[in-house]
């Protein structure tokens, strides 16, 4: 167990320092430079010049890289280059809204999914089984950016129902919060429904023609105690898989559900990093994601071990 | 008009008027001006309200009715939405976009004030005044201002602010405003509140340049700090920023010391966007209530529901679509003049505005300039349209890029003018890049070039420009052939020289002489096109009492109050 | 994931393609895929001639409601959105499977070094590989097209790129499962090269799960280029992709007084979906019949 952990970190250590160098890279692709980008169009060639040697984005490519990764190992993510402020005080706060999001998506989907799963399964191939395939293959293919839009105007600007603008004001209590963020997941979880369905469907179904279940049948347990105790543990596990896989994507990738329902998530971040060259801003933010990413999908390795005893800590394959 | 007013006027007229008084006031009763011109420009020049109405009266106008500030009587917090975020840092100084300049200004405060019909109200100063030549203007300050840090303000405080906008080494953005008009040495204190600006050339305009139409200007201690203006309040304004997270908000508590005695409001919450329909969602549901920029193309929603008012400013704001002159296949002034005529401005202004907006007649004179002459509006005209493509050779058409990014209505714009030009066979391929990289690359400006980046070296393209209360910038910076942002790389020395003099005149007679010169020129080489002139919109909620529009997208609140 | 098993001789494959085809033919879930797929690849090849008008025409009414000579309304320029959608699939149809194409081309050969070498090449690709799988496709994405400035090509590059390593990654695990079994033990034995046994013996064993990826790569590349042209990335106009009608009419659809003008965006949305539900559905009867 020990070696398992320890191999483990020292790969995502690698991971996360290839993943540093990509990001890098990539930003130096950027067109432009962060000055002409903060002070626009109109502004004088002279203090752009002069706003990038403040900042230190005129500064040799490798100097830059050097400092910074020198300054993220030392718990320092630097200061945005366009706000002049420190990253971590941006960041912080957004990544914890984008984990609200996340988890609120969660809770509501985890459940719903699991059980049209598992219903699914045991009609298979009956109405109710079509219904919910169906479903879920129908809402997954709707982008995310069309189903929010509808969310928003139709619970948000005819019914006025919920808040059409994620960002809670200040002071506004944990259910409060849950309440703003009601729509955004809602969005979400029509984007999730059918993925995880899918796979509580699927790993039902094989649970069921397994050889324990039948033994648990014959042993005379009910159908209620062999649902509990042995499939839902088999429907659980694919979910894992997928909640952790989906986790980068839910903290980082939803620059347009961030974007459309004015949430102040990681996403957003990164986004108008990247599009005013912000490079601390944007690297910090990449490899916050990235290290999310590797903390949630370790977390799920440990869960399906747990859950599934049939599976040891072996190599990392 | 009483016996003593009368007295005091022609009192005024012959001993304290100075030329440039004088000349405005026989403008006035010549006719060349109606009373809104007269306005702008009495304000303008500094003539006091005492002066202006006995004018008014003297000519048989309507007496002069300053709007009394309408007070609602319950206060509240205002929620403001504000598109889009500041994009950096809240040194006033520095502010180049709409998020930081509607943030600091809130706080904030000039020497004058431009209103939303134009005309200059005193601030921070009482009253201002030129030498005959208008190249030295005198400031007089209000006396007993504080700042938010409790120190008070003196003609030091002034100075400093001003050395500040106009080196050009603080970074400061204000610099293009000021270009030819002030340097740092041109800043003089007279004594502890009169300030008095000598000018490297005569600028009749020059009171706009210190009031929020150069929204850099707001008066800051002489010991201010850079960076500080987010940490620390202190401006002179009613409300003291308080709090300010970069890309989500800001908050603002009144300022008990302010020279204007209590705001309405018991302070006004500031929420960012980055995306037009989510902040006219939020007033629509009723999270925010007042948004302080909407655009009919994508706030339509806004314009037909009864429980929004709309606040609107005329405005010189404008889309330029420059042609590159010096190039293949723009280059000849009858095919600029075709693209021109292919246009239905009537019915873009319809479509994109739903006529919020003035046509544009190929000129820099916005009409809410009174310094413009009207000449005759070009129209569609599609027979003249292909004779001149036939007369330049070009019946058969040609095949161009046209470069614009993507905001506001600028992609819509781009596919009108697309459809619009293949009817005189142009094909046109669309080439909509993010603003970043539409603004990226070098500009290095003349004698060194244009450098490369797309919005001055492109064969046509469509660029978003700010309003000014006076029309120098652009042609100075868009249309001079050394001109920073000449687009259209135009290159003329009788236009040159015809815009130096204009520049140069202080009396509207001459000005107009040479706007009138300037715009037949410009007609006929038509260097850019200029489809309309949009007016400033703000929206809000109908229980928002005594706001209106800033023909530069400023939100000012210190009268502001809820029902 | 893969269940085929050794490597038949060559007419037994042939007869295991034939039943494969037999079984995607009878397959009403497969069927229903290609005729929604199948009709949007007609419009948008024959569009331009069977839609009632010019789908660049602005000379309508703006903001027309569905019903009469505009069967699904106009738009805020006055265009027909009916011909606009039955034309709105040409772009996506060109950058998607372009870019799927390149991704499981370059996502299948960095699968077979790595799962045919294994030892320090694998390792070092993989982790490449797990870094790259750490971000978002979206902001990988973002971020390149903001470098390298939107177009078709880069466009079709950028998406072929991001989706190598996730298609690596499916390919890696089919080759592991092949390169234990015998007759790749043999060509090492024979002392084939290792290309030849990567490309000639491996490869055609590890089509099926290919086959499968590809589908359901092509589903998400449908949704990637969607969401890029929405955030101004993708398709650009005056195109009149679906995404970007969406784009272009999304802020109008909050107008309560004007039914919300919802049919700019719901249909070309209904549009989009209903294509990749064809896709999916394409997706799910080629990987069920190789399952069997």
């Amino acid at each position: 167990m020990a070696r398992f952990l320890a191999n483990r970190l020292a790969l995502s250590i690698v991971t996360l320092f290839i993943l540093s160098v990509i990001v890098f890279a990539a930003t130096q692709l950027l067109p432009g430079d962060v000055g002409r980008n903060v002070l626009g169009p109109f502004a004088d060639q002279k203090s752009v010049d002069l706003f990038n040697h403040q900042v230190g984005a005129d500064r040799p490519l490798l100097v830059q890289y050097g400092d910074w990764i020198w300054k993220f190992l030392h718990g320092d993510m630097g200061r945005s280059l366009q706000y002049q402020v420190s990253v971590w005080s941006l960041l912080g706060p957004s990544l914890v809204n984008s984990l609200k999001l996340a988890a609120e998506a969660f809770v509501l989907v985890v459940p719903l999914s699991i059980l049209g799963g598992v219903a699914a399964a045991l009609r298979r191939g009956r109405l109710a089984d079509r219904a919910i395939t169906i479903t879920g293959l129908s809402l997954t293919a709707v982008p995310e950016f069309v189903s929010a839009i509808f969310l928003i105007v139709a619970f948000g600007v005819f019914l006025t129902w919920l808040p059409v603008n994620a960002q809670w004001p200040q002071g506004t209590g944990l259910v409060g919060q849950m309440r703003y963020l009601l729509l955004p997941s809602l969005a979400l979880v029509m984007v999730l429904f059918g993925y995880i369905a899918r796979m509580a469907r699927h790993g039902t179904i094989e649970a069921l023609s397994a050889d324990y279940t039948r033994t648990a049948y014959l042993n005379g347990l009910g159908t209620t105690t062999v649902i509990g105790r042995h499939v839902l543990r088999n429907a659980l596990l694919p979910t894992i898989a997928v909640v952790a896989t989906q986790t980068g994507y839910l903290i980082g990738g939803l620059l347009v559900i961030e974007k459309l329902f004015n949430y102040n998530g990681i996403g957003q971040r990164i986004y108008i990093a990247a599009q005013n060259k912000d490079v601390t801003m944007l690297q910090s933010g990449v490899l916050l994601v990235g290290v999310v990413y590797l903390v949630a999908t370790f977390i799920a390795d440990l869960l399906y071990s747990v859950l599934n005893p049939r599976i040891r800590f072996g190599s990392v394959e | 008009m009483d016996k003593e007013r009368r007295r005091r006027y022609e009192q005024y007229r012959a001993s304290v008027a100075g030329p440039v008084e004088n000349t405005l006031l026989d403008e006035f009763g010549d006719g060349e001006l109606d009373r809104a011109e007269f306005l702008r420009r009495a304000t303008m020049f500094g003539l006091s309200a005492s002066v202006i109405g006995a004018a008014l009266e003297a000519l048989g106008h309507a007496p002069l009715a300053f709007a009394g500030t309408e007070r609602g009587t319950a206060g509240g917090r205002l929620r403001v939405g504000c598109i889009p975020p500041p994009a950096h840092g809240l040194d006033p100084h520095t502010y180049a976009d709409t998020g930081s300049l509607v943030t600091g200004n809130i706080a904030g405060e000039m020497l004058n004030r431009t209103t939303s019909t134009g005309t200059l109200v005193p601030e921070l100063a009482t009253s201002w005044k030129s030498n005959a030549a208008a190249t030295v203007w005198t400031y007089e300050l209000r006396k007993g201002v504080k700042f938010q840090t409790g120190q008070e303000m003196t003609a030091d405080d002034v100075v400093a602010t001003f050395k500040r906008l106009v080196d050009p080494n603080s970074g400061s953005q204000a610099l293009s405003a000021y270009k030819g008009v002030l340097s740092p040495a041109g800043v003089q204190k007279v004594d502890k509140d009169t300030v008095a600006f000598h000018l490297d050339a005569p600028t009749g305009g020059f009171p706009f340049l210190t009031s929020s139409t150069t929204y850099q200007a707001i008066i800051l201690p002489a010991n201010y700090q850079l960076g500080t203006f987010e940490k620390t309040p202190q401006a002179t304004g009613a409300f003291k920023l308080t709090s300010y997270t970069p890309g989500v908000g800001a908050t603002y508590q009144p300022f008990e010391g302010w020279w204007g005695g209590k705001p309405a409001l018991d302070g006004v919450d500031l929420k960012y966007f980055s995306d037009d329909a989510a902040v006219v969602s939020a007033l629509l549901g009723n999270q925010i209530d007042l948004i302080n920029e909407v655009h009919v193309a994508t706030g339509r929603a806004l314009f037909n529901n009864p429980n929004v008012q709309i606040f609107s400013a005329h405005g010189a704001t404008h889309r330029l679509v420059p042609m590159l002159t010096d190039a293949p296949p723009f280059n000849d002034f009858r095919v600029r003049q075709a693209v021109a005529l292919s246009l239905d401005r009537v019915a873009i202004r319809k479509r994109l505005f739903n006529d919020l907006a003035d046509l544009g007649n190929d000129t820099p004179f916005a009409p809410v300039f009174p310094s413009g002459v009207k000449l005759p509006q070009r129209h569609k005209d599609i027979r003249k349209a292909r004779q001149l493509m036939a007369a330049a050779g070009k019946s058969r058409g040609f095949s161009v890029d046209l470069t614009t990014y993507k905001a506001f209505e600028l992609p819509l714009l781009a596919q009108i003018i697309q459809r619009s030009v293949k009817e005189i066979g142009i094909r046109m391929n669309l080439k909509i890049l993010t603003s970043t990289a539409y603004y990226a690359g070098s500009q290095l400006g003349p004698p060194k070039g244009w450098g490369t980046t797309p919005w001055l070296n492109t064969p046509i393209n469509i660029t978003d420009w700010g309003g000014r209360a006076i029309p120098n910038v652009y042609l100075t910076a868009s249309l001079k052939s050394k001109g920073v942002w000449n687009a259209s790389h135009y290159s003329n020395k009788r236009f040159d020289s015809l815009a130096n003099s204009y520049i140069g005149s202080v009396s509207l007679k001459d000005q107009r002489k040479f706007a009138r010169q300037i715009e037949l020129l410009l007609q006929h080489d038509t260097p850019a096109i200029y489809p309309y002139f949009y007016f400033q919109l703000g929206g809000g909620a109908k229980r928002v009492r005594g706001y209106h529009a800033d023909p530069q997208g400023l939100v000012y609140l210190s009268h502001t109050s809820l029902a | 994931m893969s269940t085929i098993a050794s490597p038949a001789a060559g007419s037994e494959a042939r007869i295991a393609r034939r039943e494969t085809l037999r079984q995607l033919l009878r397959s009403p879930t497969f069927l229903t895929g290609a005729a929604i797929v199948g009709f949007w690849v007609f419009c948008a090849v024959f569009g331009f001639a069977i839609a009632p008008h010019d789908p660049q025409d602005q000379s309508f009414t703006p903001l027309l409601r569905p019903g009469g000579a505009h069967l699904l309304g106009t738009d805020n320029l006055g265009r027909d959105v009916f011909s606009r959608v039955l034309v709105g699939a040409g772009d996506i149809l060109k950058v998607a499977p372009l870019a799927t194409l390149l991704g499981i081309a370059g996502g299948t050969v960095i699968g077979l070094v790595t799962g045919y070498f294994r030892g320090l090449v694998d390792n070092v690709i993989s982790r490449i590989v797990d870094a790259w799988l750490a971000l978002p496709v979206i902001v990988i994405a973002v971020t390149a097209l903001v470098a390298l400035g939107a177009s078709t090509i880069t466009l079709i590059v950028v998406i072929g790129v991001v989706f190598m390593p996730i298609v690596s990654r499916t390919v890696r695990a089919a080759v592991l499962g092949e390169r234990q079994l015998e007759y790749v033990q043999a060509a090492r034995l024979r002392g084939e090269r290792a290309p030849y046994a990567m490309f000639v013996e491996i490869l055609p064993n590890v089509m099926g799960p290919i086959i499968v990826e590809a589908t359901v790569r092509l589903g998400y590349a449908i949704f990637t280029v969607a969401g890029l042209t929405f955030l101004g990335f993708g398709v650009q106009p005056p195109s009149p992709d679906w995404a970007l009608q969406i784009s272009d009419g999304y802020s109008l659809l909050n107008d309560t007084a004007h039914q919300g003008n919802y049919w700019i965006v719901l249909f070309p949305g209904m549009a989009v979906a209903s294509l990749v539900i064809g896709v999916n559905l394409i997706a799910d009867g080629i990987s069920r019949a190789l399952e069997r």
